[in-house]
């Protein structure tokens, strides 16, 4: 007898979204109130995620196509919406495939069916990845090839479109695939520390540099294609990607034609089939073979050393990230996300022209990203370490005290060195850019420490681990991101609000609004401080 | 002996389903305490509470005179806690996870490296401190789970299968230290499934079953319930827990295979 392949696929879904909740005393609850099986719980709950992800994207898609359709040249510029549409879909199989692989990985969820007579496991992950995860992806592009199909009446771009939007999520699952296994700890080979560390290190600076580019292509094409040698036709037909305003969408002047297009579509998706097939397996193994321990005994020095109570905290935690690759990839997410905001600034030089509180709210962008992000980060990179936390005398003011300062220590790591480019770029005086800096490290350091405290209610009540579906899943980026930005816009309107109660205008005296800025960020660091120090 | 441990009418209920229900029990200072239960009859649930991770539906439960629910981090100060499974954190070595440990507890520089060189080389981990809690077997991280739970001398020790995975000498090793602890005062508390290791080691035994106690004592207490007094721990524990009938259920298995 096999067990049935969409059982284990739905199955390896399930039980990432059990691990997190299982200790949640509000899901024991809910599971036992239950008339029917604990597995429609799931169900539903898979399913209004998806349901969510999908209508969001949707949302988003339909937000970034209506002012393209609306310009004066909306041929072209629908075609370049749905180039960045096409380019987001790849960006989020890639993290989504990402994450799963973690996931299973850090539970150890495949190895069980390296046990078991299931025929093609390799397929049985992807299949469980696309249908309750990979496939979202695709509700971000599908409003922009119907629109374009019917308003331009290109019926040949909803066909190569919709075979373009399927190799590009099977090309994310690929790359998302070796990424996870280029960063998976190797621990037979690893077994020092500082070699992990700086192993786990350089390959950061590999991947980030590869994402930068990318997004560098994604957000601004333009760079490529006025820095690149033009090649005629082919270079805009052949160049994958940066291709489909060609192929799918037609918009593009060089000339081609449908049969070129075709054979372009076929080729690469033969292309990223061939790398899915030769990848698919290899994870599948990787993912289901235990990891190798150590058992040989060698002679070491060592000393335990003693750290104060907060200090051993934070060490933790820093350890923790710096020693996982994955960890790692998550804390630099945010700088990649905000590129477009910034590159802006540094490339196109428009920071010279810019007043003070618009580099502000650029630099607040980073501040709602990262303590979004961060935040969820540190929480779930505890991991099964919770239940040490558990059983030591602990307030949760001191875990969210601790985590705040490791984030504020990451923050002020990437954003510091930015600030001053940004503050030297501009010209601006050396008081107003250490209040510029200041208060942006104050806003990151209140909403994350908001967040924290948000993020440990939802910790349940003796939970033995912790992972990204311990706290809701996607939803919870949602969350944060709003928590963030209204605490940020409380002190942005304040600041304003005093400007203008000062000045009678908001354009002409930036410098005081940053200076006032640093009163109302203060005041609400201090009245979310007081509330986490009050917290048991 | 004072009463180290004292629990009144504990419940605890997960939704509709109970997994503890109308528990008393006084564990003394100076008793190796056993729990013993089948699977899921509430032995990791009542061990949590003790340990002031759990909160109980209702009842109270005190540890060393300090209320679980309304003073976690006093019975937490005073407690050494090993979960079933050592949930350590794996990006650290044993020697960091020590430090941070000892640290949180804010012991004594000196003392820590004196105890912490005496127990990796008790339990033969000692060179393995450097390498990551991650790349380690099973047996040595539950070392890693004692050691870090022992460090700070607590006066209550909770072992939850704390045996679980450690090879004979470092288990003979563990038997015996908590069986010299409890003689000086200490309170261990321990559930197992090794009959053996609770009929040896134990003052007091008490037998869980679907998430009440069905009985309590010393050995020659539970032998003298159970009306046969020469008979065994295993014995007593199967009759207790309603599998008496292990022949007939082992001739039904045999009798599925050969179909």
């Amino acid at each position: 007898m096999k067990p049935s392949r969409r059982l284990v696929e739905r199955t390896l879904i399930v039980e990432q979204r059990y691990i997190g909740l299982r200790n949640s005393t509000q899901f024991q609850n809910k599971i036992s109130r239950l008339n029917s099986s604990p597995n429609s719980y799931f169900n539903r709950m898979i399913f209004l995620n998806y349901s969510f992800t999908a209508i969001m994207l949707i949302i988003f898609s339909l937000v970034m196509i209506f002012p393209a359709l609306f310009s004066p040249t909306s041929e072209k510029a629908v075609a370049d919406v749905g180039f960045v549409l096409f380019a987001y879909t790849l960006s989020m199989s890639i993290y989504n495939s990402f994450i799963f692989f973690n996931t299973l990985g850090s539970h150890r969820l495949v190895e069980p069916l390296g046990i078991l007579p299931v025929n093609g496991g390799d397929d049985i992950l992807f299949m469980s990845w696309l249908k309750y995860n990979g496939s979202s992806s695709i509700f971000i592009v599908v409003p922009v090839l119907v629109i374009y199909a019917v308003k331009f009446s290109s019926y040949e771009t909803l066909f190569l479109g919709t075979v373009w939007l399927l190799s590009i999520i099977m090309f994310g699952y690929t790359v998302g695939a070796i990424i996870y296994m280029s960063v998976r700890k190797r621990i037979s080979s690893e077994r020092s520390p500082l070699i992990s560390s700086l192993k786990g290190a350089l390959r950061m600076v590999v991947i980030i540099g590869v994402f930068a580019l990318f997004e560098i292509m994604i957000y601004f094409p333009a760079i490529l294609v006025n820095n690149i040698p033009r090649t005629g036709g082919l270079f805009g037909i052949m160049v994958p990607l940066l291709n489909v305003t060609t192929v799918v969408f037609q918009a593009s002047p060089v000339n081609q034609n449908f049969i070129a297009d075709v054979g372009v579509t076929t080729f690469y998706l033969a292309l990223f089939l061939v790398a899915f097939s030769l990848i698919k397996q290899k994870i599948f193994t990787v993912l289901s073979n235990s990891p190798n321990t150590v058992s040989g005994k060698k002679v070491s020095s060592w000393n335990v050393r003693m750290y104060g109570f907060l200090s051993s905290l934070f060490l933790k935690d820093v350890r923790g990230i710096i020693r996982k690759s994955q960890n790692i990839i998550l804390i630099f997410l945010p700088a990649i996300f905000v590129l477009p905001t910034i590159l802006p600034l540094l490339v196109f030089g428009t920071v010279r022209n810019s007043d003070i509180s618009s580099l502000y709210y650029s630099l607040l962008s980073i501040v709602i990203i990262s303590s979004t992000f961060y935040s969820l980060v540190l929480m779930a990179s505890e991991g099964n370490g919770i239940e040490v936390i558990n059983s030591l005398p602990l307030r949760n003011s001191e875990q969210i005290f601790s985590k705040t300062a490791v984030g504020v220590f990451l923050f002020v790591m990437i954003v510091s060195p930015l600030t001053v480019m940004i503050t030297a770029l501009n010209g601006m005086g050396l008081l107003v850019s250490f209040f510029l800096l200041f208060n942006v490290i104050v806003a990151y350091s209140y909403t994350s420490m908001f967040n924290l405290k948000w993020l440990k209610g939802k910790v349940s009540e003796g939970a033995r681990t912790l992972n990204f579906y311990s706290f809701g899943g996607n939803i919870v980026y949602v969350l944060l991101f709003i928590y963030s930005l209204s605490l940020i816009a409380i002190s942005a309107m304040a600041g304003n609000f005093a400007t203008f109660a000062v000045f009678h205008s908001f354009y002409t005296n930036s410098n005081s609004f940053i200076y006032f800025e640093s009163i109302f960020n203060i005041l609400i660091f201090s009245v979310i401080f007081w509330s986490v120090k009050a917290s048991r | 002996m004072s009463v180290s441990v004292s629990i009144r009418d504990l419940s605890k209920r997960y939704g509709a389903n109970t997994a503890l229900s109308g528990i008393n029990l006084d564990i003394e200072a100076g008793q190796v305490f056993g729990i013993l239960g089948p699977n899921g009859s509430g032995k990791t649930t009542i061990l949590r509470i003790i340990c002031s991770i759990l909160s109980q539906t209702s009842g109270k439960v005190s540890v060393l005179g300090y209320d679980t629910r309304l003073s976690r981090n006093d019975v937490k100060e005073r407690i050494g806690y090993v979960p079933e499974t050592p949930l350590l954190y794996e990006s650290l070595t044993p020697s960091e996870y020590f430090s941070f440990v000892a640290s949180v507890r804010k012991m004594d520089q000196k003392i820590l490296a004196d105890r912490v060189n005496n127990f990796v080389q008790a339990f033969g981990i000692d060179g393995l401190v450097n390498d990551l809690i991650g790349s380690l077997s099973f047996g040595t991280k539950q070392k890693v789970a004692i050691i870090g739970a022992m460090l700070h001398d607590p006066d209550v020790i909770v072992l939850d299968e704390g045996m679980n995975g450690l090879d004979p000498r470092s288990a003979k090793i563990l038997k015996d230290l908590l069986v010299d602890l409890a003689a000086r005062g200490k309170t261990v508390i321990f559930s197992t499934h090794i009959l053996e290791v609770a009929e040896s080691v134990c003052d007091r035994i008490a037998i869980l079953y679907q998430g009440t106690i069905v009985s309590v004592g010393s050995m020659k207490e539970l032998r003298e319930s159970s009306g046969s007094p020469e008979t065994n721990l295993e014995d007593i524990f199967l009759k207790l827990t309603g599998n008496e009938n292990i022949q007939e259920i082992v001739s039904s298995l045999k009798e599925s295979l050969r179909r």
